[in-house]
This record gives C-alpha cells, structure tokens and sequence, in this order.
C-alpha cells in the first residue's frame, strides 16, 4: 500500500477505531482520493453525519496535500 | 482547481433534462452576512450553493447536483457562490462543511454531490426533499 494511503487509513482509525478502509487514486495524482469507511460508528446517523465524521478527520489533511475526496461510508452491523 | 478536467463520472451530461432549477434572488444583500444565509435559507425549501448557475454550471459536481435535481423535477433556487465570495466564505463557515455544492431543504444541510447522488441511487432524494 502506498505509504499516503496509510496515512490516510490511520488517521481514519485514530477516530473510528473499528473502520475498515479502502482508498483509491482517482487522478493518478494522490490528489482527488475515493475512500471508503466502513464502521458501526455510523449507525443511526444521517449520511451528512456519518460523512461529517470522516471529514473532521481529515480536516488537516485537506488544508494541506489532499485537494479532495469522494467518500462512501458503510454502516458496519 | 480541476474543473476543467474532471476525473469523477458525472451522471447524465449528454442529453438535457428539463432545468427544474432558477437563481435565487435575495430581498437584501446589504444586511449581515449570517443574516443574509439565514433569510436565503429561509426563503428557500430546497437551495443550492453551487459554482454557477443551474444552466451554466461552473464545476462539475455542481452540475451534478444541479442534474440531479432536474432529472428528479425538483424545484430548486440556486445561489452562485462564485458571485460573491463574502458568501462563498461565509456559507462554508455557517455549514461547517468545507465545499460546494451544498443542497439544503427546510433550512438542513443534506449534502454535496456525493450524498445527493448517493440519496439519488437509493431513492431516498425526493423522499428527505418531502415530496413523497
């Protein structure tokens, strides 16, 4: 795995400890990222809410050398 | 920014739906910026941010969002964030959300791009929009 998507996983698991992470490069560029989260942490939560909690996460990240993510969480059961 | 070379697949940009969607008018630009989003919100059921304007999006996933809405008949206004960019500051700020487009029904921020076409797949768009 590229080092950047293990960053990116990490970070993800410093707040959903339960996730699971799936990351591709959509530009070839490690700028525009599509993640997928799956974790129980979503249940209940509208998708606005469960993608709220991934982009706090990665607030810092995209101030700096992420421009942008395609997000798609999974409630995990 | 990328918008002229997109790397997202857009949905329907080929043909032309019935544009569903008309620029928003706001009563008074002069007020107070967190005034100014509140009385648009207000004003508005369904309003989009977005980059552009329903028929001539200025970014590919406000066009998205903008197509979606067509294709769905929903009415919708649509703010041009690129326009203003008090606005364009202020509405990321008051949505704590950090891009656009951002639809919001009834005041609430459902989402960008990703969750309107998500909310679009699975059906559950013009059942949050309250038309269903």
């Amino acid at each position: 795995m590229h080092p950047f998507f293990q960053e990116i996983e990490l970070i993800i698991k410093s707040g959903l400890t339960d996730a699971e992470v799936q990351i591709s490069d959509m530009t070839g560029n490690l700028d525009h990222l599509e993640i997928t989260v799956k974790s129980r942490a979503f249940q209940n939560l509208s998708l606005l809410a469960q993608h709220r909690k991934v982009m706090d996460l990665l607030a810092g990240k995209l101030k700096s050398d992420l421009h942008a993510v395609k997000i798609k969480t999974i409630v995990a059961q | 920014m990328l918008h002229h070379k997109n790397p997202f697949q857009m949905s329907g940009s080929s043909d032309q739906p019935t544009l569903t969607g008309q620029v928003a008018k706001e009563k008074d630009s002069n007020l107070p910026i967190t005034d100014r989003i509140k009385n648009l919100l207000a004003q508005y059921k369904v309003l989009l941010f977005m980059k552009g304007t329903p028929d001539f999006p200025q970014c590919g996933f406000s066009a998205n969002v903008a197509n979606i809405l067509n294709r769905s008949g929903i009415s919708y206004h649509a703010f041009d964030i690129l326009s203003d960019q008090d606005m364009r500051q202020a509405v990321k700020e008051y949505a704590n959300w950090p891009t656009y487009p951002q639809l919001w029904v009834n005041g609430e921020l459902i989402g960008g791009s990703d969750i309107v076409t998500e909310l679009a797949q699975n059906g559950e768009l013009t059942k949050t929009i309250g038309l269903i």
